[in-house]
C-alpha cells in the first residue's frame, strides 16, 4: 500500500468534487448549449442554469434556440423549465426525468441579436437510407398535387392548338401496342390449332370401323365360337372409338380453354382506352371541369402542406422512438465505438424517458399578442418505447380570452412491432384575420377577416396513412391585391371565392406507400363549376368528343383485326372438332347396337343348342325306361 | 517530447533499485487502460491501484503508450469478441440482464462489444503480461543492461538536451 498515493487520491477527489460544485453549473450549461447548437445549426442560449447534484435536480430561467432559417427569430423560447432525474435509474446508467415543467413556451420569437455561428458546424455526411413509409407517403401526396391538371381556361387557344395528329403522337397511345398484341396472341393460338388439325385426321380410322361394323352380318355367321370372336373384334373397335372420344373430347376442352384466355382482352379493352383518353387530354391540357378536381386544384396544395408538417414530426417522432426490434443484429461500427447490446430492462427504465412534461405557452410571439395560450402535458418521452411498454401521448388544450379555443392530442405508439402514430386537431372559431394562405394563383394572398372550425386527424399505422381535415370558415374576406388573375380560369375562381361568405372543406387522404388516395369536397366546387360550365361547357363537351371519336376509330379498328381472327378461327376450330364428335358418337351408337345384336344372336343359339341336348337327353331316358 | 521523457525514465526504471514484481505489475495494469477504451469506468479503478499499490507508475504509463498505439488496430477483433460474449453465448444472456439491471454496473458500458472484447483479453493477458515483463526485466538487469547503455540510440536518448533539461528541473519544487 502506497500511502502517499492513496492521501494523493483523496485529495484529488475532493478537489474534483469542490471544482465541480463551483463550476458544474457553467459546465453543464455550455456543455448543452454546444451540443444543441451543433443539432441546430445555429446559436442555443441557457439562461441561469442551476442543478443540484445531492438532489439531481436541474433546470433554466430561459432557453432560446435561433432559427437556422432567420437568425433573428427563435425557433422555441421557453421560460423557466425544472426537471429531476431518478438516481437509481442514473445509477443504471438511464436517464429518466419523472417530472419535468415547461414554461411559458413559444415559437417564432424575435431576437434581440443574432443568433447565427460565427462558424457553421461542419456539414455532417449525408448518409443514403432507403426511403422510409412516411417519406414515401409524402413523396406520393406530393406526386398527387403534381398529376392535378393545369386550369388553362382560354378554350380558343386550346382550339387553335388541338392538332389531333400531334396530339396522338406526343400522348404514346399504349392501346395500339396492347391491341397489336393482343393480334399477336390471337394469331399464335390460330396458327397452334391449324397446326394441330393438319396431322389430326380422325376420317380414315372412322371409315375403316365403320366399314368393319356395316360388313359384320349377323345372321351370315354360322356357329357361336365365330360369333365370341365378331364380339371380341367388335370390343377392340369400341375401344378405339373411346380412345379417339376422349381425345376429340380433351381437345375441344384445349381449344376453348386457350381461345377464352386470348379473350381476356376483351375486359381490358375498355380500361386501356380510358388510360389514353386521359393521356391525350394531359397532353391537350384541357381544363377538367369534374366538382372534385376544382375543390383539389384549390386546396389542395395547401391541405397537403399541412398533412406534410404533421407526418415531418411522425418521421421525427419514428427516427428517435424507435419501434421494438429482435436480437440485436451485427453491426459495423466505427473505429472504437463498439455496439452497445441492449438488454431487457427489469425495472422498466429506458435509456431515456421523460414520464411527464407540464407544458403552458402561447402561438403569439409576444405578451402583447399571446394569441391561443396552450396548456398541457406531454407523456412518455423515450428513446425505447417497447421497454416503457406506454406510449407517447400529447395532450394540449387552447384558451383564447379565456374561452376555449381547441386541442390537440396525439398518441405516437411505438410499443409493438408496428408504429401507430396519430394526432387529432381541434380548433374552434380561431380568427383567420391577416391569415396568410399557401400561395397559389388561384387563391387570396391572405383572409384579411374571418374565423373558422377546424377539425383534423391524422392517423398513421405502419405504413397505412388517413388522414382527415374538416373545415368550415365563415365571415369571410379575402384580399387578392397581389393575385392578377392570368387567364379566365383563375379569374372566374377568384371571383366565386371574393363573394363566398362561408367556405366548407372535406378532405380525405388514405393510402400506404406510392398509392395514396386524395379526396376532397369544398362547396366552392359545385360554384365554380357552374360558373366554369356556364362559361364554356359545350365547347369543352365538343373537343372532349372529338378526340373521344378519333381514339374510338383507332381502338375500333385495331380491335376489328383481331375480332375477327378471334371469333372467325374459334368457330372453324370448334366447329371441326363438334363436327368429330358427332361422327364418333355416331359410330359408336351404331357399334352399340351391333354389338348388342351380336350378344343376343350368340344368347338365342346358346339356348337353342341346350334345348336341342335337353331333348335329347329325353329321348334317350325315355328309351331306357321303355325297355322291358 | 513527452514520448522521449517517458522511454528515457522507462530506461532508468529498468535499471533502478525498484523491484521486478513492482515494474512487471506496474506494467500489467499498464496494459488494461492501453487495449481498452480509456473513457472506461473500470479505468477508474485501475488508476486507483496504480496510485494506491506499490507499483511502478513508469512503467504503467509505458505500457498505456506502446498499447494505445497499436490497440485500435484490434478494434475488429475486440468487437468480434464482445459481440459473441454478449450476443451470441444464450447461457449468459441472463448474467448480463442482472448486470444492465444491477447499479453502476451499466456505467462501466460492459454491454459494448468493444468495452467488453478488450477488457476480456486484456485481463486474459494480465498475468502473462506480468510474467512476461518480470522475465524481460530481471534479463535485462542481468545481461543486456550494459549493452543497451552502449547503444547510439540510447545515448542519444538519455543524453538528449530535453531529458537533461527535465532531469534538471524534475525535483524542483519537491
Amino acid at each position: 500500500m502506497r500511502w502517499k498515493g492513496f492521501i494523493f487520491l483523496i485529495i484529488l477527489i475532493a478537489a474534483i468534487v469542490v471544482i465541480s460544485i463551483m463550476f458544474m453549473d457553467k459546465w453543464i450549461e455550455r456543455g448543452l448549449e454546444k451540443t444543441a447548437e451543433l443539432a441546430v445549426g445555429a446559436r442555443v442560449e441557457i439562461d441561469g442554469f442551476h442543478s443540484s447534484l445531492l438532489k439531481l435536480e436541474f433546470g433554466w430561467n430561459r432557453l432560446q434556440v435561433t432559427n437556422p432559417k432567420s437568425t433573428m427569430q427563435n425557433i422555441v423560447e421557453t421560460g423557466i423549465v425544472e426537471f429531476r432525474l431518478n438516481m437509481p435509474a442514473l445509477l443504471r446508467k438511464r436517464y429518466v426525468i419523472e417530472e419535468m415543467t415547461v414554461g411559458d413556451i413559444r415559437s417564432g420569437t424575435e431576437r434581440a441579436t443574432d443568433g447565427a455561428l460565427p462558424k457553421p458546424p461542419p456539414k455532417k455526411k449525408e448518409v443514403k437510407t432507403e426511403p422510409g413509409a412516411v417519406d414515401k407517403a409524402q413523396a406520393a401526396l406530393t406526386k398527387e398535387i403534381d398529376k392535378l391538371p393545369v386550369m388553362n381556361f382560354d378554350l380558343d387557344k386550346i382550339k387553335r392548338k388541338l392538332n389531333l395528329d400531334s396530339l396522338i403522337v406526343m400522348a404514346d397511345l399504349q392501346i395500339v401496342t396492347r391491341l397489336d398484341s393482343v393480334k399477336k396472341d390471337v394469331t399464335a393460338t390460330s396458327d397452334k390449332w391449324q397446326k394441330f388439325y393438319t396431322t389430326f385426321k380422325p376420317d380414315d380410322d372412322l371409315k375403316r370401323i365403320q366399314t368393319e361394323i356395316t360388313s359384320i352380318d349377323v345372321n351370315a355367321i354360322r356357329d357361336v365360337p365365330t360369333l365370341v370372336a365378331t364380339v371380341d373384334k367388335v370390343n377392340k373397335s369400341r375401344d378405339e372409338l373411346n380412345t379417339m372420344y376422349n381425345q376429340v373430347q380433351n381437345t375441344r376442352k384445349d381449344i376453348t380453354t386457350d381461345f377464352d384466355r386470348v379473350s381476356q382482352y376483351t375486359k381490358s379493352v375498355d380500361d386501356w382506352f380510358k388510360e389514353d383518353y386521359q393521356r391525350i387530354l394531359q397532353k391537350a391540357k384541357l381544363p377538367d371541369l369534374s366538382v372534385r378536381n376544382i375543390g383539389k386544384i384549390l386546396f389542395g396544395g395547401t391541405i397537403v402542406y399541412q398533412v406534410d408538417k404533421y407526418l415531418n414530426y411522425i418521421k421525427v417522432a419514428r427516427k428517435y422512438l424507435p419501434k421494438k426490434s429482435d436480437k440485436p443484429k451485427k453491426e459495423k461500427p466505427p473505429r472504437m465505438a463498439g455496439q452497445n447490446i441492449r438488454f431487457p430492462d427489469r425495472y422498466g427504465y429506458p435509456t431515456f424517458l421523460i414520464q411527464n412534461i407540464d407544458i403552458n405557452g402561447q402561438t403569439g410571439t409576444t405578451n402583447e399578442a399571446p394569441g391561443i395560450k396552450l396548456i398541457g402535458d406531454v407523456t412518455g418521452i423515450t428513446n425505447q418505447p417497447w421497454v416503457y411498454g406506454k406510449p407517447t401521448q400529447i395532450e394540449l388544450k387552447g384558451e383564447r380570452e379565456n374561452r376555449p379555443a381547441g386541442t390537440l392530442n396525439g398518441v405516437l405508439n411505438h410499443v409493438t412491432d408496428t408504429s401507430k402514430d396519430s394526432f387529432h386537431v381541434e380548433l374552434r372559431n380561431i380568427s383567420l384575420n391577416n391569415v396568410a394562405i399557401h400561395k397559389s394563383s388561384y387563391l387570396p394572398q391572405k383572409i384579411s377577416k374571418g374565423q373558422a372550425t377546424i377539425n383534423g386527424t391524422l392517423s398513421f399505422r405502419g405504413d397505412d396513412l388517413f388522414a382527415n381535415v374538416d373545415m368550415v370558415a365563415k365571415q369571410l374576406t379575402f384580399n387578392f391585391a397581389e393575385s392578377k388573375p392570368s387567364d379566365k380560369f383563375v379569374a372566374t375562381v377568384q371571383d366565386v371565392i371574393n363573394g363566398m361568405d362561408e367556405i366548407t372543406l372535406n378532405s380525405t387522404i388514405t393510402g400506404s406507400g406510392d398509392n395514396m388516395d386524395f379526396r376532397m369536397d369544398s362547396n366552392i366546387d359545385e360554384l365554380v363549376s357552374k360558373r366554369l360550365k356556364a362559361m364554356g361547357s359545350q365547347a369543352l363537351k365538343d373537343t372532349q368528343q372529338k378526340i373521344r371519336a378519333r381514339l374510338e376509330a383507332i381502338q375500333k379498328e385495331k380491335l376489328n383485326e383481331a375480332n375477327t381472327i378471334y371469333q372467325n378461327k374459334r368457330k372453324e376450330y370448334e366447329d371441326k372438332i363438334d363436327t368429330y364428335r358427332k361422327q364418333i358418337e355416331a359410330e359408336k351408337q351404331r357399334l352399340e347396337e351391333k354389338l348388342q345384336a351380336l350378344q343376343k344372336e350368340i344368347d338365342d343359339r346358346k339356348k337353342a343348342e341346350a334345348d336341342k341336348a335337353k331333348d335329347k337327353a329325353k329321348d334317350a331316358i325315355n328309351n331306357l325306361l321303355k325297355r322291358p | 517530447m513527452i514520448i522521449i521523457k517517458l522511454i528515457s525514465k522507462f530506461i532508468k526504471v529498468l535499471s533502478s533499485a525498484a523491484s521486478p514484481n513492482q515494474i512487471a505489475w506496474g506494467f500489467a495494469l499498464g496494459t488494461i487502460p492501453g487495449l481498452t477504451p480509456i473513457n472506461a469506468l473500470h479505468n477508474a479503478v485501475v488508476l486507483i491501484l496504480l496510485i494506491i499499490l506499490n507499483v511502478n507508475i513508469s512503467s504503467a504509463l509505458f505500457a498505456l503508450l506502446i498499447y494505445s498505439l497499436f490497440a485500435w488496430m484490434l478494434d475488429p477483433f475486440f468487437h468480434a469478441i464482445g459481440y459473441y460474449v454478449l450476443a451470441e453465448i444464450p447461457a449468459l444472456t441472463s448474467f448480463w440482464t442482472s448486470l444492465y439491471n444491477a447499479p453502476i454496473a451499466p456505467l462501466t458500458r460492459f454491454n459494448n462489444t468493444v468495452v467488453m472484447g478488450s477488457f476480456l483479453v486484456a485481463i486474459a493477458l494480465l498475468i502473462p503480461h506480468y510474467l512476461l515483463f518480470k522475465w524481460f526485466v530481471r534479463k535485462y538487469r542481468d545481461t543486456w543492461n550494459e549493452k543497451i547503455k552502449k547503444w547510439k540510440i540510447t545515448k542519444a536518448i538519455t543524453g538528449s538536451k530535453v531529458v537533461k533539461l527535465y532531469l534538471k528541473f524534475k525535483d524542483v519544487g519537491e
